[in-house]
């Protein structure tokens, strides 16, 4: 912008409002004529007072107080055009000029009230917006933070479940132990008192009652156990069964990579949502695929695959497959293995398995074990989809 | 019941437990005592018998192992034998370094539990054998004069009465006589039984006795 330009962009507007006075004076003035008022000639002129200040501030406003009073002075006090106000005008003049100067200075009040409140109320727009955005922004943040609380309450649950369940191991161990030994060594106890010379049948009695009230105790322990483990019901919904798949995938990337393991994962699209307990379910996959990675951890040579497949069948039944190269299993064990404590592992308790056929069939499905044609174990197993389970 | 017979103290916080192992070791005479919680046995103040504890690892408040430290620094001398839930290694390993007799796991066979409760109440008889033949060794060693003990130190060395006369600066029959009444104060009944005797009071005074 030049200088000139600059200079034009500040007097226009101040044109325009000292040219508002005058021209809102000036048609008061020629309305005022043409109506020849007797008695009140000045309400018109208000209103061009008021407009002069409404639009051009102070100063236009007293410029036309300043003009109405020259033109009430000339045109319809004196008789004779001109200027000079008489002695007996002065009165008259004054009670127009006052209500004039205090009419725009409330008209100047009220515009400025005015431009604040608009201020005000575009700066709330802009504040809105703003927050808008930011709120916006939020609760794209909040999701992927939900999501992510949700990943790690399901990882969470299979910790808790392995760790209350070697911890409730530890202390059913201690509750039924504690009994036994007392039954062991009264039992002994009762073998002495018999063995004595004479024999103390009294005493023998004795031991033995304790026995058997000690075996008592241990089945209240267990039927202590088993009251729980019904308290603890699944918590069953429709799933997708290729999430947990994945939700298992996530929880054994590492040990995969660790033991140089190939995953082909053959999911069909649009497999029908079966009834389960997800964190059940999870616990069945993971319970499958870390045995296929330890089997497969033994060999030393071949290749190490496992292949995850999941299918809908015609018979309304979702099938999973886990399918490993690993050592395989034999023929006479492909039913044992899931017996309880049942285990061909150098370390294992062989309760997985049993555990896995247990959850299966609680979901109205199949667990079973096949040997490959070439090297390796298939498990698979088959849950009822949500149609065919209402 | 003589006092002198060993007695077998438990501590179990299982009745059924306890009571079963009192019956066993009545059944084959063994005299024992039974309480809930280490505190109560502290209160009980064993008598000076041969005796053994057999003692739970997990009691509640203070772990068997912590008591069995407890008992060790409040300076009762008693061998323990530990019984367990679960035979855990690491626990079992710091029981005997810190000198259990042996570590049962529940439920045990009670030959076993019986031959180790023999063991420890020999080891327990012993020790007590030791620690009167240490203050009866002391006593009489107490009742000799500074000068017979000044003889004894001499002849433990291996140095004949000449050699001590000269060194004591008296003649060869008082160290004679000293020597006399060394071998009789000390109950000595040959010189290597007092050179023997020596030996062990040169230990006690230096604190060294042996642990269990």
């Amino acid at each position: 912008m030049s200088p000139s330009d600059e200079i034009k962009a500040r007097i226009a507007p101040l044109l325009f409002k000292y040219g508002l006075a005058m021209l809102s004076v000036t048609l008061a003035f020629l309305i005022t004529r043409s109506l020849q008022p007797t008695l009140f000639p000045t309400p018109l002129f208000f209103a061009a007072i008021v407009i002069s200040t409404w639009y051009g501030g102070i100063g236009p406003g007293v410029v036309s107080v300043l003009l109405a009073t020259l033109v009430l002075d000339s045109y319809f006090m004196s008789p004779v055009r001109g200027f000079t106000a008489g002695n007996s005008d002065l009165p008259y003049l004054a009670q127009f000029v006052l209500p004039a100067l205090l009419s725009g200075w409330f008209t100047k009040k009220r515009k400025d009230a005015e431009a604040a409140l608009k201020d005000a109320r575009d700066h709330l727009d802009a504040k809105v917006q703003e927050r808008t955005l930011q709120l916006q922004s939020e609760i794209v943040e909040r999701k992927r933070a939900e999501e992510s609380v949700h990943k790690t309450q399901a990882d969470l649950a299979h910790l808790t479940r392995v760790m209350t369940m070697s911890e409730l191991a530890t202390s059913i161990a201690h509750e039924v132990n504690q009994p036994l030994t007392a039954i062991v060594t009264n039992g002994a106890a009762g073998m002495r008192w018999l063995a004595a010379e004479p024999p103390n049948l009294e005493r023998a009695r004795d031991s033995m009652s304790r026995m058997i009230s000690e075996g008592n105790r241990a089945s209240e322990v267990i039927k202590r156990i088993r009251a729980l483990s019904k308290k603890t019901s699944p918590h069953k919904s429709a799933l997708e069964i290729d999430e947990v798949i994945q939700d298992v995938l996530a929880l054994v990337g590492t040990e995969l990579v660790k033991n140089r393991i190939a995953l082909t994962c053959d999911l069909q699209r649009g497999v029908p949502r079966v009834i389960g307990d997800r964190i059940q379910l999870q616990q069945v996959l993971l319970n499958l695929i870390i045995n296929s990675i330890e089997a497969m951890a033994e060999i030393a040579q071949g290749p190490r695959e496992l292949l995850i497949k999941s299918e809908a069948r015609d018979d309304g039944q979702v099938v999973v497959r886990v399918r490993d190269s690993g050592a395989g299993i034999d023929p006479k064990d492909l039913e044992e293995i899931f017996e309880g404590f049942y285990t061909t592992k150098a370390e294992g308790v062989g309760i997985g398995l049993s555990i896995s056929r247990n959850i299966v069939e609680a979901h109205g499905g199949r667990l079973w074990a096949s040997r490959n044609d070439g090297r390796g174990a298939t498990f698979q197993f088959t849950l009822p989809t949500a149609e065919t389970t209402t | 019941m003589k006092a002198t017979e060993p007695i077998v103290y438990v501590v179990d916080d299982d009745a059924a437990v306890r009571h079963a192992i009192k019956d066993l070791l009545e059944s084959v005479g063994i005299r024992s005592e039974t309480f809930r919680s280490g505190r109560e046995f502290l209160v009980r103040k064993p008598a000076d018998t041969p005796s053994c504890l057999i003692l739970d690892v997990r009691l509640p408040g203070s772990s068997g192992l912590e008591f069995q430290r407890e008992l060790k620094a409040a300076g009762f001398e008693i061998p323990i034998i530990f019984i367990t839930g679960h035979g855990d290694i690491p626990i079992t390993v710091q029981a005997m370094k810190a000198g259990a007799v042996d570590f049962l796991t529940k439920p045990f066979r009670e030959q076993e539990l019986l031959d180790a409760i023999h063991k420890a109440v020999d080891r327990h008889r012993e020790r007590l054998q030791q620690v009167s033949d240490a203050a009866k060794l002391r006593q009489c060693y107490e009742e000799l004069t500074p000068r017979e003990r000044e003889v004894m130190a001499l002849v433990t060395r291996g140095l004949l009465n000449k050699q001590i006369a000269a060194e004591l600066g008296t003649s060869e029959t008082t160290v004679k006589i000293h020597r006399g009444q060394v071998m009789r104060k000390m109950k000595a009944e040959s010189l290597a039984d007092l050179v023997r005797m020596a030996d062990r009071i040169a230990q006690l005074s230096k604190g060294i006795s042996q642990p269990f």
